[in-house]
């Protein structure tokens, strides 16, 4: 296992050498540059020599792959460079956006297995049942459903009509618990949609695998009840592979607090990210897919780690 | 006193009477105490650098911290600020006069050397402001002595004290830009405007507060701003109706109608803040090198009807590039009217039969409805329209390139003399002019003899003439002036709408 | 109003693993054998959703038969009318009628929406298949190699498939498909490595039937169900991601119509004209029940453990 380990987390190196450089040279295919940008947003006349200068201040007068590797070079001596937007330090603009994605992410996905995984097992264990109904349609509204459009109706009602949570912002949880917990309701409630429709789907079929073993049956010839069953029995062996699931679910998280973070004004990096990849920043944009990389195999390192341990006949990937 | 910006009555052009802009009484004396005035922005200000920022809101709030040296009066001529008296001996000459006893929130003295390293720095290649196109008639500019500041410029230019009613104007303390440098004073901004920042979070808020040795007594009303980026339009008005913010910029237009009748809060619009025009590219390898088929749009259009559908009835109907509100704009000049007859007849005259042009279109809901709308009426009269959507900067690196063979967008933001920005898009040497193959050597004679000319009367003349040939080129054909609108809370007085759009939170005090 | 990118769903990061049991292929396989008719009548909630897609896709074909308004006629005059007698579903903000736009746009919301989810599981399960049953180094190369494309955002993909590709619903499909591979890959390689140590898939190896034919005969049909679940949510996912597409040069570019960029025009409307919205947004609705329950139908009659519980 720890020899695995050892040998995942080398061959990540190349995983991200080749992030780095996909990102790199694609923000730079993209038409536009940050100057074009600065131009058009002040909407004055600006020089030639003011451009080529702004140029030379951006370093996107030296070649390309002078550029790449000013970058790396600066990467590795623990400087992410400059944002292009704010000419703040990259670092000192992620790290504060990591907090409200995070918090908000992972309230999501707390509320929807939550929800999701009881109701996915009482939808296995009466199939074709009102409940297994109920569960289907919120599956398929789910997964219809686009975020802005959640987000939209929760701000009119909730916020608009009934008056009950600030329609937007956010507020860090030490500064103030419970109004933190106000702002992360509904963007939570939004990004968990989309999450329960994967889960409730997902968990009502591995619980039907589950269920269909001969020590359930035994348990229910036992005279056991429905819930104990679930419960003390299929519970333990469905979840597994569920929870690998959610450890699964970052892009859907990631690309779900793009829209949340806009529609409710949340300093997040999901529209850290959208903003800057739009705006030609690409110090911010390189920072940021470089540490969704690191995440994506931190992750998928720990699932085939789960099922090593989960299953072993797929240990020896 | 004067005050900063031109304050125009509210322009209740197409709106039932129900908005108001112009209602807001100014603060009695009783009700100035305090509070706090919370304001929802469409975007964060970035940076308050006033040479280095671009956006809007990085305008309005540097501004906020940032006194300008001039200031703009209600019919839209100078007015005093940090300069208070001003001559002009010939016309390559300026002699400002400042105001005296103003200090920096620094503690330093605000003076002609401020003035001069202000100035200089904007000029500076290491700082790489965008701003020093606006001034670059300047030759020199000097301290007389500790209160008067003469500029000299190489050529006569009659609009040049006009950017330094804006940030080009902005002065910050010398000591403070030299303490942080270029990166640091982004965010430790340091002038003698009426608010100090006091903290700031990107896309989260920017907290003001009252500078209590402002040099204009008794403001400003408020004693803290707290500024929020909400990005989402419906999301600052559901802001704005629960009482989260007492102030919103960027309302949606199709709800502005039925904001009328609600209790709280208070519609302002400007007209004016922006002016659309469909932009041809007079190169030849477009269709656009062809001038009856430009010509013809000024009569394929149908302004009254986009105005209702594109706009819902907000801003008026335009026929050039003077912005209501500017002592040059005229109201009687309506020159074009929907004729598809006549649009036919000048596509007939042009020879090309049947035309297809390709316009790009920025994901902005109001250009996708007028841009379908125009494309329908151009199909009425046979000529083609293909949109394709670009996002911002791919449609920028479009523009900069020349290749855009029809332009959809218009100009933006309200500049307190047209020659900014006509010039830009007419004079042979503007890179908009350049950008859609535009060059006539009658235009550039138009403008340098205006830039020449001191007499407002005579200039407003010349400027007739520059619209009249604009349109006769049909390079770009006018049809809205677009408005800006804020949504404000019934209990906030002094409210200004400024031409520009920007907020002069000074003015405003918080009552009952 | 500002620029929102608006309903990306996530159609990535899904991924299975299906602690199988003992499958046995030839009932499978049984499935595939029987007339359609039967199959309807063994599986009616699956006849049910191929009958909803079939009935989309017939309004989709004869459009212009159902409606004689021409989808992309603006008519400043009849700007958001309600549903009543001359428009069965109103207008939108043009003055163009929803129900009209709702038939043509089910054209292109169908096509893409099929197509990126046919042309994703058509790349990535043999991808899957391949890098779970052979190993080692290949898989190690396809797993790391997927990582990355799972790291980049699908704005920066679909931004430069848009510049270099031009723009376009074909190019958009591809965009789409690119983002949602991986999600088949994973799930499909899930299942392969849970069953490639069956005594069925051994006993076939040992007697030397060929790699293809194990992958696709004996391992492919016991590994499909969570890919059909995946697949049929995910025609809902394309559709909803097409339309954020559209805004930045991929996708239908308007005045064409789309499901997807109705629910996003229409949203500015919401308070205004709330039928507006509904409309696009029961279509999708429609089109991804439609999926699901045909995927259902199509998974229970390829994994006999799900018949037995009926």
């Amino acid at each position: 296992m720890f020899a695995f380990i050892i040998r995942r987390t080398l061959a990540s190196i190349p995983v991200l050498i080749l992030v780095s450089l996909i990102v790199f040279f694609l923000m730079r295919l993209l038409p536009g540059d940050i100057i074009d940008l600065i131009v058009g947003q002040a909407q004055v006349e600006v020089s030639e020599e003011t451009i080529a200068e702004l140029r030379l201040q951006y370093g996107l007068d030296e070649p390309i792959y002078v550029q790449y590797f000013n970058w790396v070079g600066g990467m590795l001596r623990g400087d992410f460079g400059l944002s292009f937007r704010s000419h703040q330090p990259v670092i000192d603009i992620i790290l504060p956006r990591l907090v409200p994605t995070l918090q908000i992410g992972l309230t999501a996905l707390v509320l929807s297995a939550a929800f999701a995984i009881p109701f996915g097992a009482i939808c296995a264990a009466r199939p074709n049942s009102v409940w297994d109904r109920i569960g289907s349609m919120l599956t398929f509204v789910g997964a219809s459903t686009p975020y802005f459009l959640a987000g939209g109706l929760l701000i009119y009602f909730v916020a608009f009509r009934m008056r009950m949570l600030p329609p937007s912002g956010f507020v860090l949880p030490t500064v103030d618990f419970w109004a933190s917990m106000k702002h992360t309701i509904m963007p939570a409630i939004t990004l968990a949609l989309s999450l329960v429709a994967i889960l409730i789907r997902q968990a009502r079929a591995s619980f039907s695998d589950v269920l269909r073993h001969p020590y359930i049956r035994t348990a229910y010839a036992k005279g056991l009840g429905e819930t104990r069953v679930l419960i003390q029995h299929a519970l333990k062996n469905a979840l597994l592979p569920i929870v690998t699931i959610l450890g699964l679910q970052l892009g859907t998280v990631f690309s779900g607090a793009v829209v949340t973070e806009t529609v409710f004004a949340i300093p997040g990096i999901g529209r850290l990210l959208v903003d800057s990849i739009l705006g030609r920043d690409y110090p911010i944009v390189q920072a940021l897919v470089l540490l969704i990389a690191v995440a994506v195999v931190v992750a998928t390192l720990i699932v085939d780690i789960v099922y090593g341990i989960l299953d072993p006949r797929a240990s020896r990937a | 006193m004067y005050s900063r910006r031109q304050f125009v009555k509210s322009s209740t052009l197409g709106l039932a009477g129900g908005l108001a802009a112009g209602s807001f009484a100014a603060p009695s004396l009783a009700s100035t105490g305090g509070g706090v005035l919370k304001v929802a922005l469409t975007a964060d200000p970035i940076s308050f650098d006033p040479h280095l920022t671009g956006s809007l809101q990085g305008r309005g709030t540097t501004q906020a911290i940032h006194d300008t040296l001039f200031g703009i009066d209600e019919s839209g001529n100078l007015a005093p600020m940090l300069v208070t008296e001003w001559e002009q001996p010939d016309n390559k000459t300026y002699i400002l006069r400042l105001r005296p006893d103003v200090r920096f929130h620094d503690g330093t003295e605000f003076n002609a050397d401020a003035v001069v390293y202000n100035i200089n720095r904007i000029l500076d290649p290491d700082i790489g402001s965008i701003r020093s196109g606006e001034i670059k008639a300047l030759d020199t500019i000097e301290a007389v002595d500790n209160l008067t500041v003469k500029i000299a410029l190489q050529y006569p230019f009659a609009a040049f004290l006009f950017p330094l009613t804006d940030v080009s104007g902005c002065i910050g303390s010398p000591t403070a830009f030299e303490a942080h440098g270029k990166e640091g004073a982004a965010l430790n901004p340091v002038g003698t405007g009426p608010f100090k920042l006091v903290s700031y979070s990107q896309e989260t808020e920017t907290v003001l507060e009252k500078n209590g040795d402002y040099w204009d007594e008794g403001k400003p009303y408020v004693d803290r701003l707290i500024l929020r980026p909400i990005p989402t339009g419906s999301t600052r008005l559901v802001e704005l109706q629960t009482g989260g913010v007492d102030l919103a910029e960027d309302l949606p237009l199709q709800n502005i109608a039925s904001l009328g009748d609600q209790t709280d809060i208070v519609v302002s619009e400007r007209v004016g803040f922006r002016w659309e025009y469909v932009g041809f590219n007079a190169k030849d390898e477009f269709p656009g090198s062809n001038k009856k088929l430009r010509q013809a749009f000024h009569w394929a259009i149908d302004r009254e009807a986009l105005h209702h559908a594109a706009y819902f009835g907000t801003g008026a109907i335009g026929y050039s590039g003077i912005l209501p509100g500017h002592p040059f704009h005229d109201t009687d000049y309506q020159p074009f009217s929907y004729d598809t007859d006549k649009a036919k007849k000048l596509l007939d005259e042009s020879g090309l039969g049947s035309a297809e042009i390709t316009a790009y279109l920025r994901p902005e809901p109001v250009k996708q409805r007028a841009a379908q709308l125009i494309q329908s009426m151009a199909a009425d009269v046979g000529v083609t329209i293909n949109l394709e959507q670009l996002d911002y900067a791919s449609h920028r690196a479009k523009l900069r390139g020349g290749e855009l063979p029809m332009d959809m967008h218009g100009w933006w933001g309200y500049r307190p003399d047209p020659d900014q920005y006509l010039s830009v898009l007419l004079a042979s040497d503007g890179s908009y002019a350049k950008r859609h193959g535009y060059s006539s050597a009658e235009m550039d004679k138009l403008f340098s003899d205006q830039r020449a000319e001191t007499d407002p009367a005579k200039r407003r003349a010349m400027f007739r003439e520059i619209t009249r040939l604009m349109n006769e080129d049909a390079i770009y054909v006018p049809w809205h002036y677009s408005s800006d609108f804020k949504g404000i809370s019934k209990k906030l007085q002094g409210f200004r709408h400024a031409a520009d759009s920007i907020i002069e939170y000074k003015y405003i005090s918080i009552g009952g | 109003m500002g620029f929102s990118i608006p309903g990306h769903h996530g159609l990535r990061g899904v991924m299975t693993a299906f602690p199988s049991s003992q499958r046995n292929p030839v009932q499978a396989i049984g499935g595939h054998a029987r007339s359609i008719a039967g199959w309807c009548l063994k599986e009616p909630t699956g006849a049910f959703g191929a009958l909803i897609l079939a009935l989309l896709i017939l309004a989709a074909i004869f459009a212009p038969v159902i409606t004689s308004y021409e989808p992309n006629a603006v008519n400043y005059r009849d700007l958001l009318q309600p549903p009543g007698a001359t428009h069965l579903l109103g207008t939108d903000e043009l003055g163009r009628d929803i129900f009209s736009r709702l038939l043509y746009g089910a054209r292109l919301s169908m096509a893409v929406g099929v197509s990126a989810v046919v042309l994703s599981v058509l790349v990535g399960v043999p991808i899957g298949l391949l890098s779970g049953y052979v190993g080692g180094f290949v898989d190690e190369l396809i797993m790391r190699v997927f990582d990355s494309v799972i790291a980049l955002p699908p704005l920066v993909l679909a931004l430069t498939i848009s510049a270099l590709l031009g723009p376009g619903l074909v190019n958009a499909t591809i965009a789409i498909s690119i983002v949602s591979v991986p999600t088949y890959i994973r799930l499909t390689r899930g299942q392969v490595l849970s069953i490639k140590n069956e005594d069925y898939v051994l006993a076939a190896r040992s007697i030397g039937v060929p790699v293809w034919n194990i992958l696709f005969v004996h391992i492919l049909p016991n590994a499909i169900a969570p890919v059909i679940v995946q697949a049929s949510l995910g025609l809902g996912f394309a559709i909803i991601l097409e339309s954020s597409l559209s805004f930045i040069g991929l996708g239908a570019q308007p005045p064409v119509s789309t499901w997807g960029s109705m629910v996003q025009t229409s949203f500015q409307f919401l308070s205004l004209a709330p039928w507006f919205v509904i409309a696009p947004a029961v279509a999708i609705f429609a089109a991804v029940l439609g999926a699901n329950l045909l995927g259902e139908g199509l998974r229970n009659s390829l994994d006999p453990h799900q018949k037995q519980r009926m």
